[in-house]
């Protein structure tokens, strides 16, 4: 054969070849309630940090949500997370007592997609779907009502929801009610007086003041 | 004082790396800049005992920058040498015979080379000149560039379809009468350009691994497979008979001053619009450049492309500068290693300034050597072991591909030179294996 023919079927040959093998090293992306279909095999789920520990033996395990389903993760490895964070994790599908997890070899297959601190929503994305975030870091946009030394409320422009939220800060900050801020703390449960609250209360939480529009 | 000298001792340093890449056929300075960057930290260990003389880490990575900056340069004026003495057509084989080839085959090997580096030097001198006028235009307060950006996908199909549609090769295998064989010949060059952006698409998705650790870019196999080897592997295939050279100087008078002085001008301005535009390289700026130019004869052709590839070269610094985006394999492995501030007032920033010095001295002891190295070429190079370099030199690549992107970069370096030897054996402009990187960018434009 003439080296111009060669050369124009291998080259195309060459280029399927490829194609096959970038397919075979791709994981798919599934959602957290599809993995019993992929025992076995390598997958890359997505989700929002709920939990995670490091076990003695410097394994970390983290617990990822996506919309309503939550998986466990098993990392050889440490990565450094905070509650709240969204996660990309690779790995194989295992059964692990009656659960399902994801085990990683590599901590570099733990990717954050986003720290918490810049996924900010306002305060009605909240209110619709609470338990969404529950025990999470949130960053939560509103104005200011009604201070006072130890909390204020958070509340929408139409002033349709309300939030109390609890402040613990060593930091001076002067808040003053209508003021637009963004409040980054922990969203929890206040079972006794039964009502949900924002929790400003470690070093990495804040309120920051926003522009008026 | 101690840093001025240093800063000229890695400029002449990366002149003469620059001769060797340069020297080597089939090596484009792209690569030679991730090779370095890749060895970025031994070469910091190595020079560590500055320290001692006050001489921050920050600038050690400065005459780095300095080095990899001056080696490009010259490179780009070196790398006429192969190209002019190496790889001939032979004369009843060759579908067309670049510029410099055909100079060689009257046994003006010299000449060729003389013109490029006049090409090449012309190109500095106008470039240093068109730094403010640049910087104003593109930057602020004119911000061209941020308008070219918006209108960037239309650019890059314009571009795509003038490099398919200037195609003037015919290829007579399905059809010898009327114009089927220039159809055929542009239809053959869309295939080419496409086929090459498939394989950008695909390799993109395969993983590549350092068998030694070293940082993998996926581009090195594909591009040296695309524009290197298969150069090399059909100049293995002739045997040119090149005629006794005679050392001459070109022939200047006023009417071929003022067409290269034109040359030069339409080459350096093609040259900037390849530093500034993504995803396309000298090659394509020499189309631009021969079709602003209009009709010219060989040896102005030289010279237009010498100054193509060095004013890329150049504007690829400043244009970093201003736009603060790499455009070249140089100017990447800069930004990786030292801080890049926006210049955005009249006074330009100081690690501009460094690499300025290092463009200009560069440049200018480039072109002595040039002409020193293509006197030596032209008078010995019936003694020189041609074939053998060129099989060194793709034994080079091949082990670099490996240490850089392990099996999977080999696999990758083949199928780039399967594509790479279509426009070689039929006859068509490489350049339309640029569509590797112009149809990944028009994609991601869309």
């Amino acid at each position: 054969m003439k080296l111009k023919y060669f050369s124009l079927l291998f080259s195309i040959i060459g280029i399927l070849v490829l194609y096959f093998l970038s397919r075979l090293s791709q994981t798919p992306i599934i959602a957290i309630h599809e993995m019993p279909d992929y025992a076995g095999k390598q997958v890359t789920i997505e989700g929002v940090v709920t939990d995670y520990q490091v076990t003695k033996h410097g394994s970390q395990i983290i617990t990822i949500k996506d919309n309503n389903a939550t998986a466990t993760v098993f990392v050889e490895g440490f990565t450094a997370l905070e509650y709240g964070d969204k996660i990309q994790a690779t790995g194989e599908v295992q059964k692990y007592k009656d659960d399902w997890e994801l085990v990683i070899n590599d901590n570099r297959l733990v990717k954050i997609l986003e720290k918490w601190q810049n996924i900010s929503f306002p305060l009605w994305q909240l209110a619709e779907n609470p338990t969404k975030y529950l025990e999470l870091n949130v960053n939560v946009t509103g104005y200011i009502e009604s201070t006072s030394n130890a909390y204020f409320y958070l509340v929408d422009i139409e002033k349709k929801h309300s939030l109390i939220v609890f402040y613990k800060l060593s930091k001076n900050i002067t808040i003053y009610p209508g003021q637009k801020v963004s409040a980054s703390g922990k969203f929890t449960f206040d079972e006794e007086n039964f009502r949900y609250q924002l929790e400003i209360c470690e070093e990495k939480h804040s309120i920051t003041p926003l522009k008026q529009e | 004082m101690l840093p001025l000298l240093l800063v000229i001792l890695f400029c002449v340093l990366g002149v003469l790396t620059g001769i060797a890449t340069g020297l080597l056929p089939g090596l484009h300075v792209n690569n030679i800049a991730l090779i370095l960057l890749s060895l970025s930290g031994a070469i910091i260990a190595t020079f560590s005992f500055l320290f001692e003389y006050g001489i921050s880490e920050e600038f050690i990575l400065v005459l780095i920058c300095i080095y990899i900056i001056s080696t490009s340069i010259s490179h780009t004026f070196h790398d006429v040498i192969p190209s002019t003495f190496l790889g001939a057509p032979d004369g009843d084989m060759a579908l067309s015979v670049l510029p410099a080839h055909s100079l060689l085959l009257e046994g003006k090997g010299y000449e060729a080379v003389a013109l490029s580096a006049m090409g090449s030097y012309g190109a500095i001198l106008f470039c240093f000149l068109l730094i403010l006028p640049i910087r104003f235009i593109i930057g602020s307060p004119l911000f061209f560039y941020e308008s070219l950006r918006e209108i960037m996908l239309f650019v890059l199909i314009a571009i795509s379809i003038l490099m398919i549609g200037t195609e003037k090769s015919k290829i007579d295998d399905f059809g010898k009468k009327g114009i089927a064989p220039s159809i055929v010949g542009m239809l053959f060059a869309t295939f080419v350009f496409f086929l090459s952006g498939i394989f950008g698409i695909v390799i993109f998705e395969v993983p590549v691994d350092s068998p030694i650790g070293l940082s993998s870019p996926v581009l090195f196999p594909a591009l040296a497979g695309l524009f290197g080897t298969p150069t090399l592997l059909t100049s293995l295939m002739t045997k040119p008979v090149i005629p006794k050279q005679i050392i001459k100087p070109p022939v200047l008078n006023r009417k071929t001053k003022n067409s290269s002085t034109l040359s030069v001008m339409t080459g350096s301005l093609g040259g900037i619009l390849v530093s500034i535009i993504p995803g396309i390289t000298s090659a394509t700026g020499t189309i631009l450049a021969m079709n602003a130019r209009g009709e010219s004869s060989k040896r102005q052709t030289i010279i237009t492309l010498s100054a193509v590839n060095t004013a890329c070269a150049f504007f690829v610094v400043v244009v970093m500068f201003v736009i603060l985006r790499s455009r070249s394999g140089a100017t990447l492995a800069a930004m990786e290693l030292m801080s890049v501030a926006e210049w955005t007032t009249l006074l330009m920033p100081a690690n501009l300034a460094y690499l300025l010095i290092a463009l200009l001295l560069g440049g200018t002891l480039s072109y002595f050597l040039t002409l020193k190295v293509g006197k030596i070429f032209a008078r010995r190079f019936a003694n020189v072991p041609y074939a053998l370099i060129v099989k060194l030199t793709i034994a080079l690549i091949v082990i670099l591909v490996f240490l850089f992107t392990g099996i999977i970069g080999i696999l990758i370096l083949v199928v780039a030179t399967l594509i790479g030897l279509l426009p070689v054996e039929w006859g068509v402009r490489r350049s339309h294996c640029m569509g590797i990187l112009l149809i990944p960018i028009i994609l991601y434009f869309l």
